[in-house]
């Protein structure tokens, strides 16, 4: 008993550091000096500490117009998928109709569509109107995979709510949209919330469709951008470690304050669907 | 306050299934009348159409003279007590309180003032700023009373209201509901499944099986003289013995067989009950309540029919002891039927023991065998 | 008293309020995929404006089936979800035992193991490049330190140990994920189930397989299916990795398609490879949806 104990600890535990140790390597190595970076067996803490690496991508690079791409792309396409998300699922868990499992079963088929089967007509399109390095360009293909997503989780979440409080509010003398706004809508909130999270953090995530419809630099996400940083003959690893530590930092927070919402939202999405 | 009308209801779901069917009732104004049944009887369906929360197949509902057929839940005027209580998690009790006035756009101060007064009828008022899950399992059951009472509709609806408390607990909040209920005089349809409820609560008991309206009737009326044999078997607990009896002789000679037996019956048995006359040489089913077996003391010695029993099992109470034993039950062609008596504790009894109790003959219930309508 | 009545009104609400999601979706996805269909069947090079642009029928999906480098793909992709999602599978597995059984899944560790599933997966490949980089990174500096040959070092030089690293990332980024889905599966098994077994004299272990395993296979397969579907989609990695080298060693289904479209400009060719793409994750959704036994239809509310 005592010594399983122990082991299932140490395996906790080591679970744990390997998953942070890459993290805490890049973050040392963001701050080290180019001649430390590049020195065969480097030191492992930085001395002295530099910020150049942090100077030169927010001033040279311009990263932070690589971030504020990705606030508004997946900002956007999050609200645009939670309000019509929203609708449909409220449809979906409340009302009863023919054709639901249809609709469900549909989704799910297009949630796990391969997002590299649209690109060659989407990127003749947006040729075609001119919408390459345009946020549309960005914001609508996310929907294929962002919508189905989102009308999942909130039709799950839906479901758990006691809609006898809904018929409650109706007796005691609220009319139908006034018992969903005083009632429903409070009750939907953390789920509609955590919803909004997870598609924020998959569009924010999205690799491919960024990278095919940008070609510039100032209109690529934060994942394409760091990619693009290196050149054919040099690769400035500081600063790609300091971008990676850069859109780090907000995602450890995140997850930080909202772990519990987070993964009530990756199980809702599993174990029930 | 005003009376519920539900006449010629009719409820059929799309796959078929008819929740109801012609279903009347009249509650009068300021009754308190409950509707029991097992579950999945309809019982929930009748409480439902009258709230405004499902819409009838066919069939009119009114209250207080006004039928309410078209009109939508929060236009009805009453208020309704769930199972589970539905109190608005996110809002703290005196906003749950408050919320049906609110809706209603009463003024700010008659709010307060009305919230106040139920919380101090209720025993609310040190709560009035907790939300519901902050509150046992009694207080969150009296916060939803006080919501409906609070804004003094026209009736109040209970779905089966008590169920999600302890047994204890349930007992108190019994009489604490009928107390309240004769002091506002108000109008109440009481659903539940629970028949000790029924017996207790109901100035009327209306017995609910299969979508259909069996009997209406006061509480003692019901238990003794249930309309037929699903009434007489569902209410009262332990439940009423079974068993098929066929009545023979004339005079003096009149007898009852039942389970291989025969018992006396007096010779103007079937004058004091003339439902019986065209049952003699047929079969039929008798019906008799654990509590009418008596001990065979004395003086009634020479009155009664007997009845010799072995006794399986005994289950001691305390105020009562209960004797299961079997009865063959020829006349139906099956084995056996499983009886239970309520005996008195100084009758003296264990299990695999020969006992001879006496029966009244007035005690017996009699049903036809294929309607099963009392006799 | 279940099910309910089916008034008209309660029908048209219904739809009313699904049809803007859904007509977003055909819009954003099925019509772009006809468009595919239909692009597959064309021969369209932008790279060659002087090549005739027009209908060739199955040609491109002729030459699809007869390229080597299409076969190669296709057997990378399988192999790398296999061994990747396998992997995960059973460290995932370990972790949320030893997880649950430590109850320390406090606020600050769950946060940590959040995190690499949180991140993009390109940036998780861009860390894992740096770890390898035959100069200065953490893992060859470890390989030096255990004597290997300077050769080895450069991991992504050599096709086996290219994959390795390849898959080594997606184990990093994915197993959390895993974890925690097992987890939760996990946390829903009623604890008198062990005290029963206990009492009827199972040891750890066999209360590990008699009632742990079964009672978790639901949350396995789930997690399964989202990390299957996920891994045989497969690019970030490759492109931030190795870009498919050496040679065509590392490259995927999703990586090929992408270097015919937007590399070699082939828009009727890759086309033809999405098809084939979209057509075999198609059939294991709908494998998917069958093996869940259409759940949706059992939850109606009642």
């Amino acid at each position: 008993m005592k010594r399983s104990g122990v082991s299932v600890h140490l395996a906790t535990v080591l679970f744990i550091l390997l998953s942070f140790f890459p993290f805490f390597w890049t973050l040392l190595s963001s701050l080290k000096p180019a001649s430390q970076l590049f020195q065969i067996n480097p030191p492992f803490w930085p001395q002295p500490c530099t910020w150049e690496n942090y100077r030169a991508i927010f001033l040279e690079r311009r990263f932070y117009l690589n971030i504020l791409n990705s606030v508004v792309v997946a900002g956007a396409a999050t609200g645009v998928c939670v309000a019509l998300g929203s609708l449909a699922a409220y449809g979906l868990a409340r009302l009863r109709f023919r054709g639901k499992s249809i609709i469900l079963g549909f989704i799910l088929v297009v949630s796990l569509f391969p997002p590299v089967a649209i690109v060659s007509p989407l990127f003749l399109l947006f040729e075609k109107t001119r919408l390459i390095n345009t946020y549309l360009a960005l914001i609508l293909p996310y929907l294929t995979f962002a919508l189905p997503l989102t009308i999942w989780l909130l039709t799950v979440f839906f479901r758990q709510i006691p809609w006898e409080l809904e018929e409650a509010a109706r007796l005691d003398g609220a009319g139908p949209l006034r018992a969903f706004w005083e009632v429903t809508l409070p009750l939907a909130a953390p789920g509609i919330f955590t919803t909004a999270i997870l598609t924020f953090i998959y569009c924010w995530n999205e690799f491919l469709f960024a990278l095919a419809f940008t070609t510039n630099d100032a209109s690529r996400t934060i994942p394409v951008a760091i990619v693009m940083f290196s050149g054919y003959h040099t690769v400035p690893w500081g600063q790609i470690l300091a971008a990676v530590t850069v859109v780090t930092v907000p995602v450890a927070a995140l997850v930080l304050v909202l772990q519990r919402r987070i993964i009530s939202g990756l199980t809702a999405g599993a174990i029930k669907g | 306050m005003a009376g519920i009308v539900i006449s010629g209801l009719h409820k059929t779901y799309p796959n078929g299934a008819a929740a109801l069917q012609d279903f009347h009732l009249a509650v009068a104004d300021g009754e308190f009348l409950v509707l029991v049944g097992p579950s999945g009887c309809g019982k929930s369906t009748v409480l439902r159409c009258v709230a405004g929360l499902e819409r009838p197949t066919l069939g009119t509902i009114s209250v207080g003279g006004r039928v309410v057929n078209d009109l939508p839940p929060q236009e009805r005027d009453l208020a309704m007590v769930f199972q589970t209580y539905a109190l608005y998690p996110h809002m703290t009790v005196f906003d749950n309180l408050a919320f049906g006035l609110k809706m209603r756009r009463r003024p700010q101060e008659e709010i307060g003032k009305a919230v106040a007064a139920v919380a101090e009828k209720l025993g609310l008022k040190a709560h009035l700023h907790k939300k519901p899950r902050e509150l046992s399992g009694g207080e969150r059951q009296r916060v939803a009373l006080g919501r409906a009472i609070v804004r003094q509709p026209q009736a109040f609806l209970m779905d089966e209201p008590l169920s999600n408390l302890d047994a204890a607990l349930r007992v108190k909040m019994r009489t604490e509901l009928l107390k309240l209920q004769r002091e506002l005089k108000t109008t109440v349809l009481y659903v539940t499944h629970d028949q000790t409820e029924a017996l207790t609560m109901g100035d009327r008991v209306a017995v609910l099986h299969s979508g259909r309206l069996q009997q209406v009737a006061p509480p003692r009326e019901i238990y003794d003289h249930p309309a037929n044999r699903l009434v007489a078997g569902f209410i009262g607990s332990p439940a009423m013995n079974f068993i098929t009896a066929r009545i023979t002789g004339k005079g003096d000679g009149l007898v009852l067989h039942l389970g291989g037996q025969t018992l006396p019956l007096p010779g103007d048995y079937l004058e004091r009950r003339p439902g019986l006359k065209n049952y003699q040489q047929k079969n039929l089913i008798a019906g008799l309540r654990p509590e009418h077996f008596l001990p065979l003391t004395g003086a009634r010695r020479g009155m009664l029919g007997r009845l010799k029993i072995r006794v399986e099992v005994l289950e001691t109470l305390g105020p009562v002891n209960y004797a299961h034993f079997s009865l063959p039950d020829p006349l139906a062609g099956r084995e056996a039927a499983a009886w239970v008596a309520a005996l008195d504790p100084t009758v003296p009894a264990a299990p695999g023991q020969d006992l001879e109790v006496a029966i009244e003959p007035r005690h017996i219930h009699f049903f036809d065998p294929e309607t099963g309508k009392a006799l | 008293m279940k099910s309910g009545q089916l008034p008209f009104r309660e029908a048209r609400w219904g739809y009313l309020l699904a049809a803007p999601a859904l007509l977003v979706i055909a819009l954003v996805a099925l019509y772009p995929l006809g468009c595919t269909l239909w692009l597959s069947f064309q021969q369209k090079i932008i790279k060659l404006p002087w090549l005739h642009t027009g209908w060739v029928g199955l040609a491109n999906y002729r030459e699809l089936f007869t390229d080597t480098r299409f076969w190669q793909a296709l057997a990378h992709t399988v192999m790398f979800t296999v061994v990747s999602v396998g992997l995960e599978l059973v460290l995932g597995l370990l972790a949320a035992l030893a997880i649950h059984r430590a109850r320390i899944l406090t606020g600050l560790t769950r946060a940590a193991v959040l995190l690499p599933w949180a991140i993009p997966t390109v940036v998780a490949a861009v860390m894992w490049l740096f770890l390898v980089n035959p100069a200065f990174g953490l893992i060859p500096m470890g390989l030096r330190f255990l004597g290997l040959p300077e050769t080895c070092q450069v991991l992504l030089a050599h096709p086996a140990s290219a994959w390795a690293v390849i898959i080594a990332t997606d184990v990093w980024k994915n197993t959390p994920f895993m974890t925690l889905m097992l987890l939760a599966g996990l946390q829903v098994i009623p604890v008198d189930l062990y005290e029963a077994a206990a009492l009827d004299g199972a040891s750890r272990w066999q209360a590990c397989r008699r009632i742990t395993l079964p009672l978790l296979v639901p949350a396995i397969l789930v997690a399964l299916i989202f990390r299957t579907a996920q891994a045989f989609m497969v690019f970030g990695h490759i492109y931030a990795l190795t870009g498919g080298g050496p040679g065509t060693a590392t490259e995927t289904l999703a990586f090929l398609n992408y270097q015919a479209i937007l590399n070699d400009m082939r828009f009727g060719y890759g086309s033809a490879l999405s098809v084939v793409i979209f057509l075999g994750s198609l059939a294991f959704a709908l494998f998917y949806l069958s093996a869940m036994g259409l759940q949706v239809k059992g939850e109606e509310r009642s």
